[in-house]
């Protein structure tokens, strides 16, 4: 009668062992499939598109083939300027805590350290513009720009970033 | 050099044009600007955004159908309060509580109440929704287009990912060490956020 109960428990807790061993193989097969379908390391950095383009006032209109695109953002300006030249482009994958920036035709430079992200519906960009005498942090959504306005005599410099 | 504030909303004065019956005060501005060229660079530029404002903002935006009457009080309750604010160096906030109090002093003619009316209308004009002090800083385009622009010929454009109800760009929080920042929010959802940088000691950047 305990020989038959010692066995049935020792039967109990084989059955056991091989349940723990099953479940802790299923569980690192979860592991595994979720770190190979996580998406890669790139999802926690942010790419920001960077435009240096400069506006001046000449006799005739002028727009940089290459601005074609932002025709329109310059309408604002139309009424003191009608020539824009990209000068510089650039394009700055950041990670969390990084920075980046370029340099600005007036010997200043402009810099962008990447802060985060938002949690909610939309992932948001979270970056710090760095400038000589500005910090500003802003919350932007996927493909959002900003268009950054100084004065280089009597030129404008307009500083488009997009990003995402 | 750095320029007092009443030296500073002197020339915001001069440079909306608002000192045509004050001689006294139009002379002491001039006599500023022919002393300082910062003072000289500070009008400049505030003519330059003052009017790039007005071209965009005024003209486009039929202003009669406009309410402005609370406009500043809006305004004020949209921009978060400065991380330093006991810095004595000029910020748009300060600037704009500086001009709050140069209002109730009764100056009011003096101030440059309309290019002060085209930034906060600008910044405000297009908001829908009102925001609680402190909730999110000054908000921006509600849709953008984006540009990858590898050079070249132009590039397609790609819509903002944003479906959250909020705008494209918010401004978080902000520190400036002089001059002032003036925000544009685009007329169009696919138009960017415009954000002049001026700074009243320097022909360039800030």
């Amino acid at each position: 009668m305990s020989q038959s109960m010692h066995n049935a428990d020792r039967r109990v807790h084989r059955s056991l062992r091989r349940g723990m061993a099953v479940t802790s193989i299923l569980i690192a097969m979860g592991l595994m499939t979720s770190a190979f379908a996580a998406p890669p390391a790139a999802s926690g950095t942010a790419t920001f598109q960077i435009r240096v383009i400069e506006a001046a006032k000449g006799p005739a209109a002028h727009l940089d083939p290459r601005l074609g695109t932002m025709k329109r953002d310059f309408k604002p300006f139309k009424g003191q300027f009608n020539q824009f030249k990209l000068v510089r482009q650039q394009t700055l994958r950041l990670a969390i805590s990084q920075q980046g920036g370029v340099q600005l035709p007036t010997g200043k430079r402009f810099g962008l350290k990447m802060l985060g992200f938002t949690t909610g519906k939309v992932r948001r960009i979270r970056y710090e513009v760095q400038m000589p005498r500005t910090r500003m942090k802003r919350s932007v959504a996927p493909g959002a720009r900003t268009l950054d306005v100084i004065r280089n005599g009597p030129k404008l410099i307009i500083i488009s970033t997009t990003v995402r | 050099m750095t320029m007092t504030d009443e030296q500073q909303m002197l020339l915001m004065a001069f440079a909306d044009g608002e000192l045509t019956d004050e001689p006294e005060m139009l002379a002491e501005a001039q006599a500023l600007m022919a002393a300082q060229a910062i003072a000289a660079s500070a009008v400049s530029d505030m003519q330059l955004a003052k009017e790039a404002l007005r071209l965009h903002v005024m003209s486009e935006r039929r202003t009669a159908d406009a309410d402005l009457s609370m406009v500043r009080g809006r305004v004020l309750t949209k921009i978060p309060a400065p991380k330093q604010a006991q810095k004595q160096d000029v910020s748009l906030i300060s600037r704009l509580f500086s001009w709050t109090q140069f209002f109730d002093t009764g100056q009011l003619g003096l101030a440059g109440g309309v290019a002060m009316a085209a930034v906060l209308f600008a910044v405000v004009m297009t908001q829908n929704q009102v925001t609680t002090p402190g909730e999110r800083g000054i908000e921006a385009t509600r849709d953008s287009v984006m540009n990858p622009g590898s050079g070249g010929t132009s590039a397609p454009v790609a819509k903002v990912q944003h479906d959250d109800d909020q705008p494209g760009v918010i401004i978080e929080d902000m520190e400036l060490d002089g001059g002032t920042v003036m925000f544009e929010e685009g007329e169009n959802p696919d138009e960017a956020m415009i954000i002049w940088h001026i700074q009243p000691d320097e022909g360039g950047a800030g």
